[in-house]
């Protein structure tokens, strides 16, 4: 009956590398002189994520499912394991200069972000609703941790309190829901759910709507949908911006992947009424988003509020329904991740003083193009992206989700959706007027910029890639379209 | 009506009515000891299910450690006046009472639903108190449910991690 064989052990050897580098993380703290650097921590978790990444690649050929169907290693799970250890990566490669700046050189910094990673990685893979509620929890608990970072910043605090109580609350949800699934079900294996609910097709018991509501719930927090989004502006804010990068792509792509895997597999039958209920969800949390970052006077919180928007984009394509939509949302996640990290870290460049309350300010934007004219270059490439302007990838990430909405009869949905797009055009480009437009002589008030060598190489590698996609985005759809076919 | 049902009857009252106090009571140390009465009443539930180590767990763990905490957090923050908390009934307290009156109305129309037929059907008598010790709970923790097992204990690392993250004092 029981055999470690067949559990399968060889299949999740990223995720047990990743542990281990987040051990050998601790010992190189422990043993390291205790000075002012957390440098040896940091490069043992760089060197740890690429054997993580080189481990994924040379390991792609061994899938099929572990732990007796806990977990599935599939396309869908490579996909995510590769794009979310790629972004952990990035963020800990220019976290160190940025958190001397901030006076929190602490080695739990990286080991939160290796655990988190490991959390989402495990929603990636869940193929059991358990799994994906320790992922879920193993993911938040660091993230309430990373945004609470700026221990004397009272806006920190106030992020991670709040985060962390709603999150706790939204917890008890995704419990309850599995809890009465399982009552129906008699197992939380969404393969088991799924062939339960084909069996009963159209006669579905009360119990499981009631908790499919619930999950539905869990995941809207998680990816900051309205009306369940009222934690992310100000946890986003208070957080180290380092952080807010990260939290802004890795665990929505994380919260995105377990919402395609429980809901186009285990509530694949359920389908017609759950698409209704996200309709009108995404239609607000396009439309909320977009209303309060027009009003924003900090680049951050601007940034914060569209990234509920580009949640809300996301949210057209899940409830197509359909291969182009998910391949869509594999698509658009990544590619939103390399121009968001990338605007964040030109952000964080620009600003002056981190401890500055009113820091982020659009006016420290003004005239400089003639200051530092390559990094006005890359925020222009990061905020053409964003607002979804061609030739960037984002004209594709978003082309693709709305043309998935229109295929499958979502056209009012989709008419939302672009008018959303070119409102949004608005605060993106009001920054790069900014940039360009204004006279030269106050510029020379503004001091200098917080640009760390280990930045520079990042930011490039975002442009790079985020034109080099926009020029060529049928090599990244097919392989999000591959990634998909598991699902449907 | 057998035994059973009565015991049953008799606990589901009184943890319902416990679980009203914990969230009307203005002292949160009276709150409190509502909510250790709760947890006392859900041991005898696991009980009643046959699940007799979880049941021991329950009270050491929930009644007994967890509320022991929580205690000391009150006492900790020492609010004087309890009376101070309160301050009217605002706008969203109404909306969270209707919304909480309302989801219990809606899990109330579902229960009275179809059942699936996934419901676990337990053996009759002696087998299902088998089926709750510890060993039958250790069997299927350490074989079926090993993977959840071990990441839970990863979960928790990560959890002191960040506690010591926030905590500490910082390094000058």
């Amino acid at each position: 009956m029981f055999d470690v064989a067949t559990m399968q052990i060889s299949r999740l050897l990223p995720e047990m590398i990743l542990i281990g580098v987040a051990l050998a993380a601790i010992l190189v703290d422990v043993m390291l002189p205790k000075g002012k650097s957390t440098r040896g921590v940091q490069w043992t978790v760089i060197i740890g994520l690429i054997v993580v990444l080189a481990s994924t690649f040379f390991n792609r050929e061994n899938t099929g499912p572990a732990f007796g169907g806990m977990v599935v290693i599939d396309g869908f799970t490579m996909f995510f394991r590769l794009v979310l250890t790629f972004i952990t990566l990035l963020i800990v490669t220019v976290s160190e200069t940025y958190l001397g700046s901030l006076n929190i050189r602490i080695a739990e910094y990286y080991l939160l972000l290796v655990f988190s990673l490991f959390g989402m990685l495990l929603m990636a893979m869940a193929q059991d609703l358990l799994i994906v509620f320790l992922g879920i929890e193993t993911m938040s608990v660091c993230l309430y941790a990373l945004v609470g970072m700026s221990r004397h910043k009272h806006a920190s605090n106030e992020g991670a309190i709040k985060y962390f109580l709603l999150g706790s609350f939204t917890t008890a949800f995704f419990v309850y829901g599995i809890a009465l699934m399982f009552g129906v079900v008699g197992s939380t294996n969404i393969v088991d759910i799924m062939v339960y609910l084909s069996g009963v097709s159209g006669n579905v018991p009360m119990l499981a709507w009631a908790s499919a509501g619930l999950i539905l719930v869990a995941f809207a927090f998680k990816a900051a949908l309205v009306p369940f989004h009222w934690w992310s502006p100000d946890a986003y804010e208070g957080a180290p911006t380092t952080v807010t990068a990260f939290m802004s792509t890795a665990p929505k792509a994380a919260a995105f992947a377990a919402f395609l895997r429980v809901f186009y597999v285990a509530f694949g039958d359920m389908s017609e009424t759950w698409t209704t209920v996200l309709w009108v969800i995404a239609a607000i949390t396009m439309t909320f988003g977009n209303l309060l970052a027009l009003r924003q006077d900090s680049v951050k919180r601007m940034l914060a509020f569209s990234s509920i928007t580009h949640a809300g984009y996301l949210a057209v394509a899940l409830l197509t329904f359909d291969q182009m939509g998910a391949a869509a949302i594999l698509f658009y996640l990544m590619i939103y991740a390399l121009m968001n990290i990338g605007a964040f870290l030109v952000a964080i460049a620009v600003n002056r003083n981190e401890n500055d309350e009113k820091g982020y300010a659009f006016e420290d934007y003004r005239g400089l193009v003639f200051r530092k004219p390559a990094m006005a270059l890359a925020m222009l490439v990061f905020m053409l992206a964003l607002a979804g302007i061609p030739p960037t990838a984002g004209f594709f990430g978003k082309y693709y989700i709305f043309s998935a909405a229109v295929k499958s009869g979502f056209v009012g949905l989709a008419v939302i959706g672009v008018l959303n797009s070119a409102v949004s055009v608005y605060y993106y480009l009001r920054l790069i007027v900014f940039m360009f437009l204004k006279d030269r002589d106050e510029a020379s008030e503004t001091p200098g910029f917080n640009l760390s060598g280990e930045m520079v190489p990042i930011v490039i590698f975002c442009v790079i890639l985020v034109l080099l996609i926009g020029f060529f985005p049928d090599a990244l759809l097919a392989v999000a379209t591959r990634s998909v076919t598991v699902l449907l | 009506m057998d035994a059973q049902t009565i015991v049953f009857a008799i606990l589901a009252l009184i943890s319902l009515f416990s679980g009203i106090m914990v969230v009307t009571r203005k002292n949160p140390v009276h709150s409190i000891l509502f909510l250790v009465l709760m947890f006392f009443c859900f041991a005898g539930f696991y009980v009643m299910l046959g699940a007799t180590f979880l049941a021991a767990i329950q009270v050491l763990v929930y009644a007994g450690a967890i509320m022991v905490l929580f205690l000391f957090v009150v006492m900790m923050l020492n609010l004087r006046d309890p009376e101070a908390l309160e301050g009217g009934t605002s706008f969203f307290q109404t909306l969270g009472f209707v919304v909480a009156i309302g989801f219990g109305i809606v899990l109330l129309a579902f229960l009275a639903g179809k059942p699936g037929p996934g419901v676990p059907t337990f053996p009759p008598g002696e087998a299902a108190y088998a089926l709750g010790d510890a060993k039958s709970l250790g069997q299927e923790l350490f074989h079926n449910y090993v993977f959840p097992f071990e990441i839970a204990g990863i979960l928790l690392l990560a959890a002191v991690i960040g506690a010591v993250a926030l905590a500490k004092r910082e390094r000058v």
